[in-house]
């Protein structure tokens, strides 16, 4: 789980500091927003990653009530995002 | 100007991972009121990217408290079952709710969490010493999912065994932070941490720990439902999201320096103005009622 944190945070980072550098450059602006927007879904991702991890290690181990409650958390985001996504006017 | 905006934000945003990180919350109760008040971005794009920032901070300092096995994994996820839930209904309330609503709510919390800061964390070190937190009777349900545990206690170098109590009241509580999280773009660390050490009997540094993991999965869940809704904006996010990681990393750096009380008063007053100006933007915004300062 540390390390799925760490990597996410440094890559999340390394895209954001990017854009920032690449916005104050206008003919870069179309390929700056596109590194922020990278950026801010690895940082969305890497908790949900974390957790895919608990819930991977849970199932090994066999632990059931731990594995539970992670595909709650897990079920209960996923559903979150496909009302979203339900609901937005595409 | 997009330069200018970009390193206003990014200043912001570092002074809020700063503070934050001395007083161990998000920079969420700073970055909404400051942006959505001082500078007038509008209240749900802010909502968002505090969002995202509580996760880059809620990240930075899990990867810290994981090795020190100060985090309560079970637990946290046992809680974000509720928090999820208030999460998602608070995002999606906030993102069709009238603005000045989100305003004066926000100062309502931010008074809330101003009054916290002076009451201070209650001194449980005799507790420790003592080994109260294993005499607390474990409930049905933190034995079902085994949620009390023990860690390393590297000031008084003993392993502390803590049992759970009171978790059905837990996931109610949980829910309602959630809920605000969703709702106003702040982490929940305030009163996570004071639900676990006061109601659920865990020590105060697992109940820190355990609400840094709690607070990246809660936010995630917010933020992902304003993106969807179009309502996060990437020009916004990148210098803030550096701004924070920057200022709670100094801030960690410092805080041991510094007496806790005073940064905890200072902290406290800045809170009740951040307060006094979200409350009275959202009645102009209401009522067209202009209060002095505003």
């Amino acid at each position: 789980m540390k390390r799925v944190f760490s990597v996410g945070l440094i890559v999340s980072l390394v895209l954001c500091a990017l854009s920032l550098a690449l916005s104050f450059t206008s003919s870069l602006e179309e390929f700056s927003e596109s590194l922020a927007l990278l950026g801010t879904l690895t940082l969305l991702a890497t908790p949900l990653a974390g957790l895919l991890t608990v819930a991977a290690y849970s199932a090994r181990k066999r632990d059931l009530s731990y594995l539970v409650t992670s595909l709650l958390v897990l079920a209960i985001i996923t559903l979150s995002l496909a009302i979203a996504f339900l609901v937005t006017p595409h | 100007m997009i330069e200018a905006l970009a390193l206003t934000l990014l200043s912001v945003s570092l002074v809020a991972g700063f503070l934050g990180a001395l007083v161990g919350i998000g920079g969420g109760v700073i970055i909404v009121p400051v942006l959505s008040t001082i500078l007038h971005v509008p209240i749900k794009e802010t909502v968002a990217a505090s969002l995202v920032c509580v996760i880059a901070t809620s990240i930075a300092s899990s990867s810290r408290y994981i090795p020190k096995g100060l985090v309560n994994v079970r637990l946290a996820l046992f809680l974000e079952v509720a928090a999820a839930v208030g999460a998602s209904i608070g995002a999606f309330t906030a993102a069709y709710a009238p603005s000045p609503a989100l305003h004066i709510s926000l100062g309502l919390v931010l008074v809330v969490l101003s009054l916290l800061q002076f009451k201070g964390i209650r001194l449980e070190d005799e507790m420790l010493r003592r080994g109260v937190f294993s005499e607390v009777v474990e409930d049905r349900l933190a034995k079902e999912f085994k949620l009390s545990s023990e860690y390393y206690d590297e000031r008084f170098k003993v392993k502390v065994k803590y049992n759970v109590t009171k978790s059905s009241h837990g996931l109610a509580a949980s829910w309602a932070a959630g809920l605000m999280s969703g709702f106003l773009g702040l982490g929940g660390g305030s009163f996570n941490v004071p639900l676990m050490n006061k109601l659920m009997k865990v020590p105060v540094k697992v109940a820190v720990a355990t609400s840094q993991i709690m607070v990246g999965l809660t936010a995630s869940i917010g933020a992902s439902v304003f993106m969807s809704l179009g309502l996060l904006d990437p020009f916004m996010i990148a210098p803030m999201v550096i701004g924070v990681a920057l200022g709670s990393t100094l801030g960690a750096l410092v805080m041991n320096k510094l007496r806790a009380s005073a940064i905890k008063a200072v902290f406290g007053l800045l809170l009740a103005c951040l307060a006094y100006l979200s409350f009275s933007r959202g009645l102009a915004l209401l009522l067209g009622v202009a209060l002095p300062g505003v």
